[in-house]
């Protein structure tokens, strides 16, 4: 990533923070959970890419500072909500404090997100922005309101798993994009082509994140709370005969009281994944994901050089 | 894009590598696109040269939007 950007971009961040007049405790813990979950090198990385898709359409980012903070708080409320639902990554600030105040914490940042987005100077941009954001919000909560709803049905296909995906992963890597290019002044075209983009980015991500999930069992509880992930889908979609009854025991132990899987079930487990060509599919539906991804790059009107900065994003996505 | 008949395909090609090789016109796989059955066959290939050995389940890090 672009260090003096990192820098720029926490300065802006800072300074919006201390105009909102927030408590010492608050913003320490905001302070703390921006970034908590990013590798060196690759902080503030929704701010990053709406700054480089309006960088793509203009060639400045400055125009997209505003909305850049405004992604960056309001990825961090929505992962904070989605942690809090699913009970994951007990290890991240937010998961530290009692759970009112993580739903206080989340919810102060969504605030934040839209306090940032009003800064935005061009009323016809804040209002395309806003409506941006309020859309990406609602098809994530959507997405998340019917990823639950599967987790309780015995089958869903990969069409439906996809169609979910869709909007829960792809919708905010979606806005990102799709507001840059807006700031950028991009055609309604352009718009389109970024947000296809961005979609792509939360696609490939979750698919990586499910395959990479499915076999932890000591950190993740997703097999076991039946939560549709790409592997679990496409093994309920394709086996058959025995292994089929095989797969279909592993998923209703639960069921029948032990709280995680034993030793020889786990490998019964690993064994299926290896047999019939979980990888595999993963890696196809990414690659999938991963060309469309080129063929959009290839064909928008932008700079070669920034055309190579957002093949590195796609890259770090698969 | 069918994503039933793509996971279908994959699911045949792990079983019986050579069954599905060429995409005929009635073959059951009709419905997969030129481009996604290019990419099917080039993804088995890389695990065929490779030996399988991308096929080991790893933990790799967290995905960048994850």
């Amino acid at each position: 990533m672009n260090f003096p950007l990192d820098e720029a971009i926490s300065i802006e961040i800072k300074e919006f923070l201390l105009r909102a007049h927030l408590s010492p405790e608050i913003l320490q813990i905001i302070n703390s959970s921006l970034n908590a979950d990013s590798k060196p090198g690759e902080l503030f990385k929704w701010a990053h890419l709406t700054l480089l898709s309006c960088e793509c359409v203009s060639g400045v980012y400055e125009p997209a500072l505003p909305a850049a903070i405004a992604m960056e708080l309001f990825a961090l409320a929505a992962d904070i909500f989605d942690d809090i639902q699913d009970q994951d990554n007990d290890e991240l600030p937010w998961r530290k404090i009692p759970e009112a105040n993580a739903l206080n914490l989340a919810t102060c940042l969504l605030m934040l997100s839209y306090e940032a987005v009003s800064t935005i100077p061009h009323s016809g941009l804040f209002r395309a922005v806003s409506q941006l954001l309020n859309r990406a919000g609602i098809c994530a909560s959507d997405g998340q309101y019917q990823e639950f709803l599967y987790d309780r049905r015995e089958k869903v296909s990969p069409e439906q798993y996809f169609e979910v995906v869709k909007k829960k992963s792809g919708s905010l890597t979606a806005c990102a994009c799709k507001i840059g290019a807006i700031l950028g002044g991009a055609s309604d075209e352009l718009v389109l082509q970024l947000g296809q983009l961005g979609t792509n980015l939360g696609i490939m991500s979750q698919i990586r994140n499910d395959l990479n999930d499915f076999l932890r069992f000591e950190e993740k509880s997703d097999f076991m709370n039946h939560k549709k992930t790409l592997p679990y889908v496409y093994l309920l979609s394709v086996l058959k005969g025995e292994t089929a009854d095989r797969f279909k025991h592993l998923t209703q132990i639960e069921g029948k009281g032990p709280h995680k899987l034993g030793r020889e079930e786990r490998d019964s487990l690993k064994q299926i994944v290896l047999d019939e060509g979980v990888v595999h599919y993963c890696t196809v539906m990414c690659e999938i994901f991963r060309q469309d991804s080129m063929e959009i790059i290839k064909a928008i009107p932008v700079l070669e050089k920034r055309k190579g900065m957002m093949i590195k994003i796609v890259e770090q996505s698969v | 894009m069918n994503y039933q008949k793509i996971a279908e395909m994959v699911h045949g090609l792990v079983k019986a590598p050579r069954s599905m090789s060429v995409q005929e016109p009635g073959s059951p796989w009709r419905e997969i696109k030129n481009h996604e059955f290019t990419i099917v066959q080039t993804v088995f290939s890389k695990y065929e040269v490779s030996g399988g050995a991308a096929l080991a389940v790893g933990v790799r890090p967290q995905s960048f939007w994850g």
